[in-house]
């Protein structure tokens, strides 16, 4: 009986060990790492085709719906403004239609310096969550062309990466999804 | 050498360097010929390790196309493609650079 519980404890050792053998390789890690910060740049570009007034109606709509999917639902954006102390914070459809119907006749939106701020960290439930800050420069022109407001806002957000499986072709592909949560406005300046 | 693959590898770059959104969207209508579909999948891969391949959330060759249009860059090559009996492409995996 000893030996039976023995070799009971040996085996669920061995269990214990082999779920810490699932632990990313450093390259596998480096990947998604890349892979969410490069989610993060495509969200940079899609903000700055919504934004544009030159983007056709219908491209920025389509803009709309692949930037959405970028997001874990029910994820919130944060506003700000140098004319009002508080930051409004929109649901991302919302935000992005704001985006679009922006009361100036040229809006000039890019992001820089798009870094982790807190690397990502396996959860108990197995997602890795991290925060990527990044700068946004914001101009808006009037009719005249002339540059009637500017800021300049570091904002923080948060990132899901969660393993998961899927179906194609017959064949179970296994695949890294990034999920962008909120974005957080940490301080705006001229 | 060149790939095998060279073809579709160089319509996605002209995507990403087109001239406007009108000239996109021609090259891209004219890339669809190539597709069985416009919902084919597109997989792509961010890593390679020990035979292992690590994916990006599947695609379909319409979003991707238009994902090119965007983002103005293609910073993948193609590793693999399904075909029908048509030659027309079912499947594809791209791999990042």
């Amino acid at each position: 009986m000893k030996r039976i519980a023995l070799a009971l404890i040996i085996l669920a050792s061995f269990g214990v060990s082999g779920l810490f053998a699932q632990e990313l390789s450093p390259e596998r890690k480096q990947a998604i790492d890349s892979l969410a910060l490069e989610k993060v740049r495509d969200l940079s570009k899609y903000i700055s085709i919504i934004g544009s007034k030159e983007t056709p109606w219908s491209e920025a709509n389509r803009v709309i719906d692949r930037a959405e999917e970028l997001f874990m639902q029910g994820s919130e954006i944060g506003v700000s403004s140098l004319a009002r102390p508080e930051i409004s914070y929109y649901t991302v459809r919302k935000y992005f239609e704001r985006l679009m119907r922006l009361n100036y006749n040229k809006v000039e939106i890019s992001w820089y310096n798009i870094e982790y701020v807190s690397d990502l960290q396996k959860q108990p439930d197995g997602t890795y969550v991290g925060v990527i800050t990044i700068f946004q420069k914001f101009k808006g022109y009037d009719a005249e062309g002339r540059l009637v407001y500017q800021d300049t806002t570091k904002k923080d957000i948060t990132v899901y990466v969660k393993r998961k499986e899927t179906q194609i072709g017959g064949r179970l592909i296994g695949f890294w999804d990034v999920l962008l949560g909120d974005i957080r406005v940490k301080e705006t300046t001229r | 050498m060149q790939s095998e693959f060279a073809v579709i590898d160089n319509q996605f770059n002209s995507i990403a360097a087109a001239n406007g959104v009108d000239d996109a969207n021609n090259k891209i209508q004219t890339t669809l010929n190539y597709f069985e579909t416009p919902d084919i999948p597109v997989l792509i891969i961010i890593s390679q390790n020990g035979g292992f391949n690590d994916y990006d959330r599947p695609t379909t060759i319409t979003k991707f196309l238009n994902y090119l249009k965007d983002k103005k860059a293609y910073k993948y090559r193609v590793e693999s493609a399904k075909k029908n009996s048509s030659g027309k492409i079912t499947e594809l995996e791209l791999i990042t650079k």
